[in-house]
């Protein structure tokens, strides 16, 4: 084939291509523009050709209020930066269109950029696409913001109300204002373990939004797991002895020190200690074990003699707000928060929880693991 | 010993809130000033200089990081323990509070046993 054959080829591949492409000047002039081109735009060659794209299919600036003038300048002075550039155009009828260009420079005989060739996609719709979803995000962030300053305004406002009951209450449950007889003191009782427990309702719901909203970081630090679960003990001890329950601890060599948030792992082991308490009857038994499980966790269980767990209810023990039924639960029922707060301080260290229980009436074991030293594989 | 008793300054804007310090303070042996906004609070300091100011955050108009700050550049005041009160607990609130120096941060609602042995330990440190 002839050289000017292969050149007539060429001239047919760039004029039936499926894709915008035309010439300019350094001044911006039109020199060529393909029918692709002349679709798209809506200008028939020859009355493009000659005059410049702004004013054409470049807006002087563009939605945003871009200076598209500037960066036609720009660009005929550093042809270079533009190789690749997406921009607003405007077709003949006034509609913006967004297109990827690549520019490329053509030099004359002594190496100087005499003309910029140009070939563009349509990427309107992909830029409409990117749009819509950056908007999207915008407004769930907006929304997830909206959602967090409502939690902390919430819980300011509660905590405001809740300082009266439960101060006021404990001033008169002290009986520094005087003595109570017993059914005062039974209500009294009452007022203040009912704003306690609304108090932490307020703070359970704080913890798990700040979970779900990847807020929630752990503050580890050094301390002896081994004494931690044993002064856990002496907390139920009290009430353990008035409902006749006996506790026990079986913690083996080499549980001691380890590396977790401390606040985490006592509210965690108080809440499973509470639970046992909540559901075993009098007379019951409530312990602790405690063993490391191979060199780098240790497993904790808390066991009762208590009601136990019905194989209907075990999808629901680590439900939110759900809490078993039974009339063995003690006078002031949990928040319901409890044990998925749990679940979720355990798996932010690294470990699992889980529970055993062989029915009705036959008790229940609730284990977790932790690792010797949180955030180390 | 009625000369030995400490005085500790409440400023609090909310009236529950501000009666249960008070009664809980006189009821343990304080002696109590109080006021209900930072510029009561700052006028009452320049004719009385208490052992511990016990300071709510939310305050009307003046805040109690402003009044913190008004009390920390009075070098009368230099001796005396500002204890920050606030029912604001998120992490960032409490960062703050300490951050801006208060010598403690007690949230609310108030543990009234912790509150005075809190304050105690203050005044005997």
């Amino acid at each position: 084939m002839s050289g000017h054959g292969l050149e007539i080829q060429y001239e047919d591949l760039v004029e039936n291509a499926n894709s915008i492409i035309l010439r300019m000047d350094m001044k911006g002039n039109v020199t060529y523009f393909n029918r692709y081109a002349e679709d798209f735009f809506g200008y028939r060659r020859e009355e493009i050709i000659g005059k410049n794209v702004v004013g054409t299919i470049v807006a002087p600036t563009d939605t945003s209020g871009r200076d598209l003038k500037a960066m036609m300048d720009d660009m005929a002075l550093h042809p270079s930066s533009y190789v690749n550039n997406e921009n607003e155009n405007v077709q003949r009828n006034g509609t913006r269109v967004w297109i990827a260009w690549t520019n490329k420079s053509i030099l004359d005989e002594d190496g100087r950029v005499r003309e910029i060739f140009c070939i563009g996609n349509n990427i309107t719709r992909l830029k409409q696409a990117e749009e819509e979803i950056l908007k999207a995000k915008e407004a769930a962030e907006s929304a997830n913001k909206a959602k967090s300053s409502f939690l902390a305004n919430m819980s300011h406002e509660l905590r405001t109300p809740l300082n009266a009951i439960i101060g006021f209450s404990e001033l008169i449950k002290e009986e520094g204002v005087g003595p109570l007889n017993e059914k005062q003191k039974e209500y009294i009782d009452y007022i203040h373990e009912s704003g306690k427990h609304l108090l932490s309702l307020i703070n359970d719901i704080l913890d798990l939004s700040k979970i779900e909203s990847g807020k929630m970081v752990l503050e580890p630090g050094d301390f002896d797991l081994k004494s931690l679960l044993e002064k856990s003990l002496v907390f139920i001890k009290e009430k353990a002895a008035k409902h006749g329950i006996a506790l026990s601890t079986g913690i083996e060599e080499g549980v001691g020190v380890i590396r977790a948030d401390e606040r985490k792992v006592k509210q965690v082991v108080f809440n499973l200690l509470s639970n046992s308490m909540k559901f075993t009857p009098d007379g019951g038994k409530i312990g602790i074990t405690a063993r490391k499980s191979g060199d780098k966790e240790i497993s904790v269980c808390v066991w009762d003699t208590g009601i136990g767990i019905e194989e209907k209810d075990r999808g629901r023990v680590f439900s939110e707000f759900e809490q078993i039924d039974s009339e063995y639960s003690r006078k002031y029922a949990g928040t319901g928060l409890g044990m998925p707060l749990s679940r979720k301080f355990i798996e932010l260290h690294g470990g699992r929880m889980w529970f055993e229980s062989e029915g009705k009436g036959k008790g229940s074991r609730f284990c977790f693991t932790l690792p010797l030293s949180v955030g180390q594989p | 010993m009625p000369d030995n008793k400490k005085t500790v300054m409440v400023v609090e804007d909310e009236p529950l809130s501000m009666r249960l310090t008070i009664d809980l303070l006189e009821m343990n042996g304080f002696n109590v000033l109080s006021c209900t906004d930072g510029c009561g609070a700052l006028d009452m300091l320049s004719q009385n200089i208490p052992d511990l100011i016990l300071l709510d955050i939310n305050l009307p108009r003046m805040n109690g990081f402003e009044v913190y700050r008004k009390i920390s550049e009075d070098s009368r005041l230099e001796k005396v323990k500002v204890v920050a009160l606030s029912a604001s607990v998120m992490r960032e609130d409490e960062e703050r509070i300490r951050a801006a120096g208060f010598d403690d941060f007690i949230p609310k609602p108030i543990d009234t046993k912790g509150l005075i042995k809190k304050i105690k330990d203050h005044l005997s440190g």
